[in-house]
């Protein structure tokens, strides 16, 4: 129960770059191949799920000497779900069109493993304002990495940028058509692939 | 522990209802409004829009300023590539021409089927008229009156958003009526479909004994070399 002892800066920022939870934990990979058609769809996806992860790390840190052992999984799984529920509910009441546009994913949340990895190996161990700097540092690093990916895939694969926002422009696809295959599952693995690559080129393993 | 679980439920349920409560009006208001801007969209001229109960589902008869009728709309539903695709339909008030096409956010591929939602697309219906049946092609250019050009790479959500047109069509048509003799048993002449939500019903009515010979005329097969991979 003792706290990692890092700086609280590096608490958040290692979410973004050194454990990137989709780059290097290679977590929540299903929304982030499913919702990455567009940088729309990644942003939206990416705040839900920062949403979630933040408010589910903050209740369960400041709860969790009281969870026995037993349980925790029941009663965190209970925490995310609610988050969720009301994600899903705010969106629908607000912002219809990126609900329509996110579908199920949105519901799907609860089983995103960033989520619960998070939970499970942080915020059980420590306190609220770590936790916090934490879970926020993780779900800006998600977003992050959706929104790359989902701007790359954009612009091959439709050949928009921020295509559904106000700021959308048609940068070709007149004369030249966009690659569909990049808006498909197929394109969504090689991009993934060439993105968690690039990653790994910057920032090699040490050994 | 028991207790711990149990409090978690409690407090979880508790909290959902409230966020229940605050966000359903908005959720039903959005609703609502999607559903008015799609009218708005099919019958640009309608300022109010009167809702009429049929065995399918609802139609609606859209009314200018003073009140005369302008056209009509139909609420229809089809069964695309990856899910249902609802959608509204329009026609004048004298059932001669399409007047606009409306459809609702759909699980459709994105950036294939889902180019069906595309605003110069749905375009190619407008004009059209309620008969002979709405066809679609496609890798040539337009020959007949009544043909739109099918979502390139995605044959099947176009195919079903021509098949679901042309039920809403004849839904409206029998409804509202104002179709000669004539003009039903020809349009009557297009029983073969996919769309079940119309079909059914539709076919149980009792216009279907006013045809001599139903089976006579069959849909023609779409001999479709790209429906396995395409959509």
């Amino acid at each position: 129960m003792s706290s990692t002892g890092r700086p609280l800066h590096k608490e958040f920022l290692k979410g973004i770059w050194q454990e990137n939870p989709v780059l290097v934990l290679v977590l929540g990979t299903c929304p982030t191949l499913a919702v990455t058609t567009s940088v729309l769809g990644g942003f939206s996806m990416g705040m839900a799920a920062t949403f979630v992860l933040v408010c589910s790390g903050i209740v369960i840190s400041s709860v969790r000497k009281l969870i026995p052992d037993e349980v925790r999984i029941a009663t965190y799984t209970a925490v995310i779900a609610l988050f969720v529920t009301i994600a899903k509910m705010v969106l629908d009441a607000k912002f219809p069109e990126v609900s329509a546009k996110l579908g199920p994913y949105v519901p799907l949340i609860v089983v995103n493993c960033i989520i619960l990895g998070r939970i499970e190996a942080f915020c059980n161990k420590n306190n609220v304002v770590r936790s916090l700097l934490d879970t926020l540092g993780m779900g800006v690093g998600f977003t992050l990495t959706l929104v790359v990916l989902g701007g790359v895939r954009e612009l091959l694969g439709s050949g928009t940028v921020l295509g559904g926002t106000p700021w959308q422009r048609q940068v070709y696809g007149e004369t030249i058509s966009p690659m569909v295959v990049m808006l498909l599952p197929a394109g969504a693995f090689i991009m993934f692939g060439l993105l968690v690559g690039a990653y790994r080129a910057l920032n090699p393993v040490k050994r | 522990m028991v207790a711990v679980l149990g409090l978690t439920g409690l407090v979880s349920g508790w909290s959902l209802a409230y966020v229940y409560q605050v966000t359903k009006p908005l959720i039903e208001a959005n609703d609502a409004a999607r559903l008015e801007k799609a009218l708005q969209d099919v019958l640009p001229q309608a300022q109010t829009f009167e809702t009429v109960d049929i065995p399918e589902g609802v139609y609606f008869v859209g009314k200018d300023g003073s009140g005369a009728i302008v056209g009509y709309a139909a609420l229809a539903q089809g069964n695309g590539y990856q899910g249902p695709i609802r959608m509204i339909l329009g026609i004048d008030s004298r059932l001669e021409q399409m007047t606009g096409l409306a459809i609702f956010p759909n699980d459709e591929t994105p950036g294939l089927g889902n180019g069906i939602i595309e605003k110069p697309w749905r375009d190619q219906f407008v004009g059209l008229a309620p008969y002979p049946r709405v066809e679609y092609f496609k890798s040539r250019s337009k020959e007949k009156p009544n043909e739109i050009e099918a979502v390139t790479g995605a044959t099947i959500s176009s195919r079903s958003v021509v098949n679901t047109v042309n039920q809403g069509l004849k839904v409206l048509l029998r409804e509202v009526g104002g179709v000669s003799p004539g003009q039903a048993s020809q349009f009557e002449a297009f029983r073969g479909d996919d769309c079940p939500q119309w079909v059914h019903q539709g076919a149980a009515s009792s216009e279907t004994n006013q045809l001599e010979e139903p089976q006579a005329v069959e849909e023609q097969t779409d001999v479709d070399s790209e429906s396995g991979g395409g959509q």
